[in-house]
């Protein structure tokens, strides 16, 4: 019971919550802006771990710099995806009609292919590296230095990210985008632009909290699978396309995986996040938090 | 027909395969108010989503200050200066009222100008200034007819289509939006007015269109329809 309540496992819960947050904001701007529904979105974490994975490796440049190298080339990877091939999905009058079970079809080859490259490039035993693996005590809290710094950034991105939404014109053209596609296009908004800024958005901050994981976590070319379903989870949890109440959802769902690990074992880790899934599926399946209903 | 701020010639539009125009010309002169009247079903959405470019026409031209626009796009016009108040004012339901004014400013012309736009927005609609933390969906019907008034015009407009602005609203806030419409005629703006109310939009427009079944079938000064036998039993009920 002591354990339950130490800070020791709150700053754990924290640590994946915010990691959760990040991931699954790419999934939910895909999703609310353009009805895609990415399956790939946890592999874009893989490829940002093996960025900063082989850079510190190689040149022992460190996970803190590379992270921003690691989202630049995933929000690139974002704005091909877009360019060369949702673009041309969302113009066709037949194929927009089963909009998210044709993405849904694409975004899963995508991930088998990319999964399928990475392993070929880099075989498929885990790897890990040190870095800030030092413990630091903050009262009677013992912490690692890296879990410790990927919380502040998770945590000032995340800020950064609710400020963007809240006040830059971009930020509130992607709201306005998610809630009414027509009235989007009424006001002038350049939709075609919003698209490729959230897909490269997405990618990004996912290709970001895969730098970050890759200093804490081992990383195979298998390592995406279990972001994307724990993403589809804090979507769900927090009500489809409700930026805000995913952001909330993540660090509950860090919390209650967390918290459920240490209270029954980490093999029933999977078990716990499908559990959450299939419970708010049947009991709220408009989520959650918000629970309003997104116009189309 | 004279050559105005706004041209539409031959317009063919509608929806899937099913034309609601049919060849449909129309012009709006600098400075005018211009009253496009027709009953229900007769085309007059259809009309102003094709000049706003929501709609691409099967046929015809539409040319902006002597310049052909027809293949451009819905933001490309607005940054031109060509602003739908659609029907039913398409709210952005879950931002602030603020918001939904902000995001009205997108175009990059009237981006450096949000400051102003909000202070005449909310000059214009105190109801606004004392909902601005709220969300759109939940302001009335009248409030959210002022909302998507005041959005519009923040994207710095010089012709501003209004769909049928006043429909549903009780008579004091319709004849408060018709006195904001003449306030902005008075401002300079250049406005297309769709309207069932025909007498009350030919008492304040210059020119009128009347559509039938996609069709334009008759044109005139406000004067002119107002008077006219057939209008005043279609339209007017007198
Ligand atoms: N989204 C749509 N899909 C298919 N048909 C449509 C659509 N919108 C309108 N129509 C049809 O196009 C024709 C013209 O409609 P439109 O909305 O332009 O008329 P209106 O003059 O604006 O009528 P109202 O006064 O009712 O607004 C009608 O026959 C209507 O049924
Ligand atoms: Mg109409």
């Amino acid at each position: 019971m002591q354990a339950i309540l130490s800070w020791q496992l709150l700053f754990a819960a924290l640590v994946t919550g915010s990691i959760y947050v990040l991931v699954a904001l790419g999934l939910n701007l895909v999703y609310g802006t353009m009805r895609l529904l990415n399956v790939a979105h946890g592999d874009m974490v893989m490829i940002g771990a093996y960025v900063s994975y082989w850079l510190f490796t190689l040149s022992g440049l460190s996970p803190l710099l590379s992270m921003l190298i690691a989202a630049a080339l995933t929000a690139a990877l974002g704005a091909l995806a877009y360019v060369g091939l949702f673009r041309r999905l969302l113009a066709n009058r037949q194929l927009v009609q089963r909009l998210e079970g044709n993405s849904l079809l694409l975004f899963f080859g995508i991930s088998i292919v990319i999964q399928n490259l990475a392993s070929l490039a880099f075989d498929s035993t885990p790897r890990a590296y040190q870095y800030l693996d030092r413990v630091v005590a903050i009262g009677n809290l013992g912490i690692t230095e890296n879990r410790l710094a990927a919380l502040i950034v998770t945590g000032i991105l995340s800020l950064v990210i609710v400020l963007f939404l809240r006040f830059h014109i971009y930020g509130l053209a992607i709201k306005a985008l998610m809630q009414h596609r027509e009235a989007a296009t009424v006001v002038g908004i350049d939709v075609e632009r919003v698209q490729i800024l959230s897909f490269c958005i997405g990618f990004g901050v996912a290709g970001l909290a895969g730098a970050l994981l890759s200093m804490m976590e081992q990383i195979t070319p298998f390592m995406g699978f279990p972001f994307t379903i724990a993403a589809f989870v804090v979507v769900i949890l927090g009500g489809l396309g409700n930026l805000l109440g995913g952001m909330a959802a993540g660090l509950l769902l860090g919390i209650l995986e967390t918290y459920g690990v240490a209270l029954t074992s980490p093999s029933l880790r999977s078990v716990l996040i499908y559990g959450v899934f299939i419970l708010v599926l049947l009991v709220r399946p408009q989520g959650l938090l918000g629970g309003k209903r997104v116009v189309r | 027909m004279s050559q105005g701020l706004l041209q539409l010639t031959d317009i063919v539009a509608g929806y899937g395969d099913v034309m609601a125009l049919h060849g449909v010309s129309l012009a709006v002169r600098d400075g005018s108010v211009t009253a496009l009247l027709g009953s229900n079903g007769a085309g007059k959405s259809t009309l102003l989503k094709t000049a706003a470019g929501i709609l691409t026409p099967r046929r015809g031209e539409i040319a902006f200050d002597g310049a052909a626009i027809a293949g451009k796009r819905a933001s490309e016009r607005v940054e031109r200066g060509i602003v739908l108040i659609p029907e039913g004012r398409l709210i952005f339901p879950e931002m602030s009222v603020e918001e939904n004014l902000r995001v009205g400013a997108f175009a990059p012309h009237a981006r450096p100008h949000v400051a102003r736009g909000l202070e005449r927005a909310y000059a214009l609609f105190p109801r606004l200034a004392e909902r601005r933390r709220q969300s759109g969906g939940t302001l009335s019907g009248g409030e959210q007819q002022m909302l998507a008034l005041g959005r519009g015009l923040m994207a710095e407009p010089r012709l501003l289509l209004l769909d049928e602005p006043t429909l549903g609203l009780a008579p004091l806030i319709a004849q408060s939006i018709f006195t904001v419409i003449e306030r902005l005629r008075a401002d300079g703006l250049t406005i297309l007015l769709a309207e069932q109310d025909a007498r009350r939009t030919l008492a304040i427009a210059d020119y009128g269109y009347v559509l039938e079944s996609g069709t334009g079938v008759m044109e005139g000064s406000g004067a002119e329809l107002l008077a006219d036998p057939k209008i005043n039993s279609a339209y007017l009920g007198l």
